[in-house]
């Protein structure tokens, strides 16, 4: 009040008269004192800061540093300890000061243990203490302000806190840890219940929360050595505690009652709830502590229910819950092993459908016969079928990994293991993956624009990634290329193109070389066929006779991948119309004939030292012929184009034993056969067989000419085909002969027979790459133990096909045995390489 | 630096013990340790209402003296350049180092 800055304005003292010095040491305490009881009593502003701040001055400079130390202590404590007696002991009304009990909640505080348990004891305790607090910290901080010559001289000489600390220690002391009531105890209690009303949906004075933990992390706690505060020493380890409790009854009650979509929701929420509590009223440290908490009860103590509930990954998965699993994938992530289940999960689920498209495509394959006529429209093949399949799982697992996973690399490579294992399962893969780009490559597939086939062909050339066997798929895709080039059905050239740079990115150029070798003959071969042309006009030769034209695709063998190579290394061979094997065991028309020595003797003008071979098998050709009154346009093969001529020089009833066309042709029974069963058991009954049967008897059968053959086409594609039956008739004249490329069916799966075959081949051309490899490694190594040679060649063929060390090891035994390697003598284990 | 109303926000009063009054820049005078803490106490005590200093302890020519160590500090705090020496008769020297210490400046 004011009297008191007015008093020692008028006894001005002079400071330097000795004599009273310790008559002005204690005239200041006095002041001084009576100015804290002004600052608590909000007074402050009547105060004179240079006077107390002299008076506080004058003490510390005159030794009495100490007696003022201790004096403010005492007044504070004492303050506070008043204020507790009447706020929580008495009456909450500031007057009343009676210690006896009264009604107010707060008083069962004072009863030790016993909690205060309604809301409204509870936020009452909370408010006097804050209340208490802010009146303490704002008195706290005037007093600092006067006492600020102590702070600076007597504290740091006398080694004790300064005020302001002083003052939050006593703060602690003698309320929060008051000996009168265990407020400690009240505020945890109170706090606690707080956080669980609030949990379990209640409302809450966050603020009054706030500004209490506030407080408490304010005060440092009285341990000797760790500085932590009231806070951290008292408060949060119970709190974390309490929640650990809390969130494991939780846990058990969500997984008992809620499928995994629900699950993972609460389980965010939770994680959102308590982060937000932490932003709000607690502190951030707490933050990452009730997360861990969360993290520890619900996420890795339940993870593995959440993959497995049969609301779980798999269903999550199947009806494309990508939210749910994206949530999912969140949450896991916080915890590097539920994560890690997750993809295992996800893995075996991805591997589990691909076995199920292998399970489909197989019994489809089993139960759709191989009946594939001539028509154009592209049936839905199984094999298609499984391809399809497997790209549609793809981009359903892309799709997938990049909104619900982030894209992660570790989920993308274990989802890549998955389809590589399930591809791998598959017997017939790489043959599928080969006929299926055959499939969209070839002309005639309607309905698809371009970019639509450029996403198809993309999308193929991911799952051909997943093959192990590179090298069985080269294999087909070298047959089904060269069966689009040689008739021409590549539906662009670019397209084809684009392909090949496409697994040459995968694998290499190796890979395609062969590949490319194929794309420059069929240039150079139209090359040549035009000048051929121009050839035989500029001579004009008796020639022009036989009225044919004879395109020859001219092909470099190493290259193709031709039914049987009977000719010898580093020459052309050229597939032409008629006749299998080489040129001369099959019997070739005399007009055909002149037209294959025209051009042998054409070409070999220009290359000499080249030898040419023909091809007969692989050709087609054009026949005009007349059944009844109508003229057709057929498209046969070479060896049912020498057939048709067999019919054409004799009577139309009269028939033709199997032995007697074996004869006339020269063409190899297993040949012929095929050939016939087409003419007269395929879609167009060109000859009449007899007896009527659907397979072809080489001892007993008959044929002659289906007299009354008709279609409503005239131009028709024969097509050599594996089995059926009916009966045909045919009158031919071979009048015009277009001759090209290979006859072999299009877009259908190996036969049984034919799948050794190339099986075997196979094996054997990796027989010699595992051998090319070894050399090559021991080559350069000179030196090398089994295990290790083992592994470089694994990983040198590894881009083409998986080796089996079993026949590694046969290999090396091979070559030990052709004298390119040889054990060491000392230890058995070792090989050298001999030059 | 003397004139200028003692209302004057920018401005604080400090009166000597022997009836100076030097009105000097607030931002100068918290230079001065007890002043700024004074000034930062947010309007508590009645020094920040007057906007004026008592120092009863302080004669005139030393707290002038003071007040040109203020505005010198304030000229060459934080600056790289070369600072001038602060001239100090010995004669109040001292009392000076005294006050200085009260004031802590």
């Amino acid at each position: 009040m004011s009297f008191i800055s007015r008093k020692p304005k008028a006894k001005i003292r002079p400071p330097k008269s000795r004599n009273s010095v310790q008559n002005a040491v204690q005239e200041g305490w006095q002041r001084l004192a009576r100015a804290i009881q002004e600052i608590y009593r909000r007074n402050a502003s009547q105060l004179s800061y240079e006077e107390v701040y002299r008076s506080a001055y004058t003490m510390v400079v005159h030794g009495k540093g100490e007696q003022l130390y201790q004096g403010v202590q005492d007044l504070i404590a004492e303050h506070l300890e008043s204020r507790i007696k009447s706020q929580l002991l008495g009456s909450n009304a500031a007057g009343s000061t009676a210690p006896t009990e009264s009604a107010l909640p707060s008083n069962t505080s004072s009863i030790p243990g016993a909690a205060p348990s309604t809301p409204a004891a509870t936020s009452n305790i909370l408010l006097v203490i804050e209340d208490i607090w802010t009146e303490h910290l704002t008195c706290l901080l005037l007093i600092k302000d006067i006492l600020m010559y102590m702070d600076r001289i007597y504290c740091p000489n006398a080694h004790v806190p300064v005020t302001y600390e002083v003052g939050l220690q006593l703060f602690r002391d003698h309320v929060i840890r008051s000996n009168l009531v265990p407020v400690q105890t009240h505020l945890l209690d109170a706090v606690q219940h707080n956080i669980d009303t609030e949990r379990q949906g209640g409302s809450i004075n966050r603020s009054t929360m706030q500004a209490i933990i506030r407080l408490l992390t304010m005060l440092p706690d009285n341990l000797p050595r760790i500085p932590q505060t009231v806070y951290q020493h008292a408060f949060e380890p119970s709190l974390l505690q309490s929640t650990t409790a809390f969130y494991t009854q939780q846990g058990a009650e969500w997984a008992k009652h809620l499928g995994a979509p629900d699950f993972l929701r609460r389980i965010q929420e939770a994680l959102e709830a308590e982060d937000q509590r932490c932003d709000l009223y607690l502190t951030q440290d707490t933050k990452p502590k009730f997360k861990e908490i969360l993290k520890a009860e619900l996420i890795a103590q339940y993870a593995e229910t959440l993959i497995a509930l049969p609301t779980g990954v798999i269903s999550l998965v199947n009806d494309n819950q990508h939210d749910t699993l994206r949530l999912m994938y969140q949450l896991f992530s916080l915890v590097p092993e539920s994560l890690e289940a997750l993809k295992q999960a996800l893995a075996e689920h991805i591997h589990r459908l691909g076995l199920e498209i292998n399970q489909q495509a197989l019994t489809a394959t089993a139960s759709v016969p191989q009946k594939l006529r001539g028509t154009s429209k592209p049936e839905p093949l199984a094999s298609l079928q499984w391809v399809q399949a497997v790209l549609v799982l793809k981009q359903r697992v892309d799709y997938m990994l990049a909104t619900c996973f982030d894209g992660d690399k570790q989920f993308d490579v274990a989802f890549d293991q998955s389809f590589m294992k399930f591809v791998s399962q598959h017997p017939r893969a790489p043959e599928l993956v080969s006929l299926f780009l055959d499939h969209y490559l070839k002309k005639g597939t309607k309905g698809k624009t371009e970019e639509e086939i450029d996403a198809i062909v993309t999308g193929t050339i991911a799952v051909f990634r997943f093959l192990t066997d590179r090298d069985v798929f080269e294999r087909y895709y070298k047959q089904h290329l060269a069966r689009r080039l040689l008739l021409d059905q590549s539906i662009s050239a670019d397209l084809e193109r684009s392909v090949i740079s496409m697994l040459k990115t995968e694998c290499g150029h190796h890979f395609t070389s062969k590949l490319e070798g194929m794309f420059n003959d069929i240039s150079v071969s139209a090359d040549i066929n035009r000048q051929f042309h121009e050839h035989l006009e500029a001579t004009t030769q008796a020639s022009t006779g036989a009225g044919f034209r004879l395109n020859v695709q001219v092909l470099t063998e190493s290259y193709w991948p031709l039914p049987t190579v009977r000719t010898g290394p580093k020459t052309d061979n050229a597939a032409n119309t008629s006749g299998r094997q080489t040129d001369n065991s099959v019997i070739i028309p005399p007009l055909v004939q002149q037209k294959f020595d025209q051009f042998t003797d054409f070409y070999l003008q220009r290359h000499s030292g080249r030898r040419l071979t023909w091809q007969h098998s692989t050709g087609n050709v054009d026949v005009r012929c007349r059944f009844k009154n109508r003229q057709y346009w057929l498209n046969v093969s070479g060896y049912q184009m020498l057939v048709l001529w067999c019919f054409d020089q004799i009577p139309d009833q009269a028939f033709l034993t199997f032995q007697e066309l074996a004869q006339e042709t020269g063409i190899p029974e297993y040949e012929l056969r095929l050939s016939l069963r087409t003419l007269a058991c395929g879609k167009y009954k060109l000859l009449t067989k007899d007896p009527k049967s659907t397979d072809i008897d080489p001892t007993v059968d008959k044929f002659r000419i289906n007299v009354d053959f008709a279609s409503p086409l005239t131009k028709l594609r024969i097509r050599p085909a594996l089995s059926s039956g009916g009966d045909g008739r045919s009158k031919s004249g071979a009048s015009g002969a277009n001759a090209t490329a290979f006859g072999q069916q299009g877009g259908q799966v190996e036969s049984e027979q034919e799948q050794h075959e190339t099986k075997a081949r196979i094996e054997e051309a990796r027989k010699n790459l595992v051998e090319a490899a070894t050399v090559r490694i021991m080559k350069s190594r000179r030196q090398l133990g089994h295990n290790e040679l083992l592994a470089e060649v694994t990983r040198q063929l590894q881009p083409r096909f998986m080796a089996n060390p079993m026949m590694i090891k046969q290999r090396i035994e091979v070559l030990i045995d052709r004298d390119f390697l040889e054990r060491d003598p000392n230890d058995r284990r070792i090989y050298h390489y001999l030059a | 630096m003397s004139n200028g109303g003692a209302d004057d926000a920018a401005y604080i009063k400090l009166v000597s013990n022997d009836g100076f009054v030097f009105h000097i820049h607030k931002s100068v005078a918290r230079g001065s340790g007890a002043v700024r803490n004074l000034l930062s106490s947010s309007g508590q005590f009645k020094e920040s209402q007057t906007n004026e200093f008592n120092f009863r302890d302080i004669r005139g020519p030393i707290l002038e003296k003071v007040c040109q160590y203020l505005y010198y500090k304030h000229k060459y705090d934080q600056t790289w350049t070369e600072i001038p020496e602060f001239p100090i008769e010995p004669e109040i020297a001292l009392e000076l180092l005294m006050t200085a210490d009260f004031l802590d400046v």
